[in-house]
């Protein structure tokens, strides 16, 4: 019950970091867009802004796997304690 | 709209009794021609005929004419998500023949985006949560492929256990059918009626103790369909959070091994059996983390359990997409 509990918590966690960091990409868009296409085009305008979201993603992606990981070994090390009481 | 149920219900309907019959046939012919896998999380490890996948591409197929009977005008659409999702199948067909690798398999199911890219059946303007209508004409279709290699191989990668690609897809796909209905994508909700359809009959066969296994065929089929509804419908973001369990599982998977690999690759298998039948959690540091081996690290559990887990949290990811379909402008 205790495992089903940390995964909803960290499926509920990812659900609203994704929310948020769409509402942050999306949102800073505009602002890239009219700052860097004055200054590098257009196209170079689509490299950056998609690198910028990718790095976003990356990031999210990294703080997820720590967040997983980190509950995992957590759960296994009470679970090994518990056996060998 | 009415016209829309109407046919969403009968592509449901003609797909399960399709599945439910071709089901039992499938797997006699699997069984004749030794086309059999062990069922390695039972004691006795009983030979259970694979491949049975083929049921559920057959059922979900006929669905999709009597979509196009009630939908004419759609004959493109309905063509693309056969094409499509068929070559998704193929490549789980060719890999259990002949091994593809792992690695070349994402690469040949991206190849089922090109009839959607090349009769553009797709919408670059996606609508997010809270922010609503954006335009991403240039990243959108580079997206497509990897979307479909993405979704194919996450269930892919959840069918481990008896019942748990069908129970948590079934689960995932109604969630989507929903989400449709809401975003007003009818057409694509009574293509994954037919989806679901095909899904619950084979749940049957599939479910513990399992009788039949869908093998590559079945769980890249179903995957590559969802990816390819999610497209159609206009559901992406709602589509990712319904499949989030498949989605943490195969990237956790790929995050501990650092690369993609087959389950016959891993030497250190992530659960262990007990001599009770109960599994428990690999202690070894070298298993993969998946999602089995993160739910069996609160303790031992009957194989059937972990399904009922795994279904459990796609309930709760089923309900974040139906609030996140919700909360889309």
């Amino acid at each position: 019950m205790r495992a089903m509990i940390g995964l909803i918590l960290i499926i509920v966690f990812v659900w609203i970091t994704m929310l948020a960091g769409l509402v942050l990409i999306f949102a800073s868009l505009p602002l890239l867009i009219s700052t860097l296409s004055v200054s590098i085009g257009r196209t170079l305008e689509s490299v950056v802004v998609t690198g910028m979201a990718l790095i976003m993603v990356a990031v999210w992606l990294f703080i997820w796997k720590e967040l997983a990981f980190n509950y995992f070994s957590r759960s296994l090390a009470r679970r090994q304690i518990h056996k060998s009481d | 709209m009415l016209g829309w149920i109407l046919s969403a219900i009968c592509a449901l309907i003609v797909s399960f009794a399709v599945t439910f019959l071709l089901v039992p046939i499938v797997s006699r012919f699997m069984r004749r021609h030794s086309i059999v896998g062990a069922d390695v999380h039972k004691p006795d490890r009983p030979l259970i005929p694979e491949m049975c996948g083929v049921a559920v591409v057959l059922g979900v197929t006929v669905s999709t004419l009597i979509v196009w009977l009630f939908h004419t005008q759609y004959v493109v659409r309905i063509a693309v998500f056969v094409v499509a999702t068929v070559v998704a199948a193929i490549v789980g067909a060719l890999d259990r023949l002949t091994k593809i690798g792992p690695r070349l398999k994402p690469v040949l199911i991206a190849l089922g985006a090109a009839p959607i890219l090349i009769l553009a059946v797709y919408v670059p303007y996606p609508s997010f949560p809270f922010i609503g209508g954006t335009r991403l004409t240039i990243i959108y279709p580079i997206l497509i492929p990897i979307a479909l290699a993405v979704t194919a191989n996450s269930v892919n990668m959840l069918d481990v256990f008896n019942g748990s690609m069908s129970g948590t897809c079934s689960v995932a796909v109604s969630a989507i059918i929903i989400c449709m209905f809401i975003r007003g994508s009818v057409e694509a909700a009574s293509l994954a009626a037919g989806l679901l359809g095909g899904l619950l009959a084979f749940h049957l066969y599939n479910r513990h103790p399992a009788r039949v296994f869908a093998g590559d065929v079945g769980s890249l089929y179903v995957g590559a369909a969802i990816g390819v509804l999610a497209i159609l419908g206009r559901v992406e973001v709602a589509t990712v959070t319904a499949m989030m369990p498949q989605v943490m599982n195969a990237f956790y998977g790929l995050a501990a091994v650092g690369r993609l690999y087959e389950r016959k690759e891993i030497s250190t298998r992530p659960v262990k059996m007990l001599s009770d039948g109960r599994l428990e959690a690999n202690t070894d540091s070298r298993a993969p983390i998946t999602l089995a081996r993160m739910i069996l690290a609160g303790g031992p559990l009957r194989e059937y359990e972990i399904t009922r887990h795994m279904v459990s949290l796609s309930v709760v990811s089923a309900t974040l997409a139906v609030i996140t379909q919700l909360l889309t402008v």
